[in-house]
């Protein structure tokens, strides 16, 4: 017998020796006498609200007293299937049984490893891929000194690729290096009960080459993280943003948050205020009732940009000239260029003598007569 | 003639079955299983693959696993 074989047999013999200790160990069902006191009550209530033709409490006893009588079921179903287990004749394997079971495992995995000091049997699982993921190889180890539940073995990713979101979660069905068994668990466990290691890993293998999207740690849509709907880049879902108001993903460099609300916006539904060139959200844009241009809530004054503000206050205006001179003073004195004369109004008479006809020669003045032309 | 029966399908129960002399591989499983082909399905004779026509003998060990089985999170 070569060493191998020989540290197979010792195996074979040590897991069936746990396996029996743990049956040994395993309590007697109770019977559920707290899910039959409830059951009793029930009826009782339900036959007292019929009784007394009080339909909408009959009602409700009646509902109660259909559910107390489905958890005693289920409580004696449970009963049942322990009682079951130990009466099986599949029972516990025997050790050459066991033994068989690792040869088949190293034929149908290509190598079994035993480690007698850490009580484990172990197997490499081949490359796994889901929908085009490379999840790559697990190895499977189990622990045969430990109660046969999940607890009892490791699913260890050897080619980690896990979630972006979570570099614990190496497999859709797999977080820190623990399957949830989903439908196989009631396989997986009463394979461990009996033994049947070749079933067990075989069960275990079948449930990681099968993807159920609806029941995953992270789905494999979001396995590399979320795309960015602006840049493409891919995200942590925890750090991915989304737009407020057409749901798209954004990476944390894509977002960007309206200056006014806060609200995050995606490049296609944020827009600018032309006044003052910071990012908004639509809602928190308003048009200029003059030019109609896009402006925030700060750069419109009585719903008019500013630019428009300006052009208003460049049209000529009419004032009170106060007698000072201002230097800004549009009437004030242009040199005149060469070519320039000017022409000025006679300014208008303000006395009596204005009516009379001029004479061509002189005015008349005090102590001289007047000569005729 | 017994044969030891373990479906992995659903409650993974192992159990003695009584046969006809010249039951099949492909026979079993269609007795056991009603609803599938043998196409999903690992079958296993004494732990080691069998042909659907293989025919079974006395104290054989016939196991069957599906082979997509949904897991969750």
């Amino acid at each position: 017998m070569t060493n191998e074989k020989r540290r197979r047999l010792r195996a074979a013999l040590k897991i069936h020796v746990a396996l029996a200790a743990g049956r040994a160990s395993r309590p007697t069902p109770f019977l559920p006498l707290d899910a039959w006191r409830d059951l009793t009550r029930s009826a009782r209530l339900a036959a007292i609200a019929a009784d007394r033709g009080w339909t909408t409490a009959a009602s409700a006893a009646r509902a109660n007293y259909r559910r107390s009588a489905a958890e005693l079921s289920d409580r004696l179903a449970a009963c049942l299937r322990v009682l079951d287990a130990d009466d099986r004749p599949g029972g516990l394997q025997s050790p050459q049984e066991i033994l068989a079971d690792l040869a088949a495992l190293e034929a149908e995995f290509g190598e079994v490893e035993v480690d007698l000091k850490e009580k484990t049997v172990s197997v490499t699982t081949d490359s796994v891929a889901l929908e085009g993921v490379d999840l790559g190889r697990f190895d499977l180890a189990l622990r045969w000194d430990l109660e046969s539940d999940s607890g009892s073995y490791s699913v260890i990713a050897l080619d980690p690729n896990p979630a972006a979101e979570e570099e614990t979660t190496t497999h859709p069905h797999v977080r820190e290096e623990a399957l949830c068994e989903g439908d196989g668990r009631v396989p997986i466990r009463r394979a461990l009960e009996e033994g049947r290691l070749l079933d067990f890993f075989l069960l275990v293998r079948q449930v990681l080459v099968t993807y159920n999207p609806g029941s995953a740690y992270v789905p494999l849509s979001r396995w590399r993280g979320v795309p960015c709907a602006d840049c493409g880049a891919s995200a942590p879902d925890d750090e991915a943003d989304r737009c407020d108001r057409c749901g798209d993903d954004l990476c944390p460099d894509c977002s960007t948050s309206c200056r006014d609300c806060s609200g995050t916006c995606c490049s296609d539904c944020r827009d600018r205020c032309g006044g003052c060139d910071e990012s908004f959200c639509p809602s928190c844009l308003s048009a200029c009732r003059t030019c109609g241009e896009s402006r925030c809530h700060g750069c419109l004054e009585a719903d008019v940009c500013g630019d428009c503000r300006d052009d208003e206050t460049d049209e000529p205006e009419t004032h009170v000239n106060d007698g000072e001179t201002d230097e800004h003073d549009d009437d004030a004195a242009v040199p005149l260029a060469a070519d320039e004369t000017v022409t000025t109004d006679a300014p208008p008479a303000t006395t009596a003598a204005a009516d009379a006809p001029l004479t061509a020669v002189h005015a008349v003045r005090l102590g001289e007569a007047a000569v005729p032309a | 003639m017994k044969v030891l029966l373990i479906n992995n399908d659903g409650g993974g129960f192992a159990d003695h079955v009584e046969l006809p002399e010249g039951t099949t591989v492909i026979d079993l499983f269609r007795r056991t299983v009603k609803h599938r082909g043998p196409e999903d399905y690992l079958i296993r004779v004494n732990r080691q693959p069998a042909a659907r026509d293989e025919a079974l003998k006395e104290g054989d060990r016939v196991s069957i696993t599906p082979l997509k089985i949904e897991g969750a999170g």
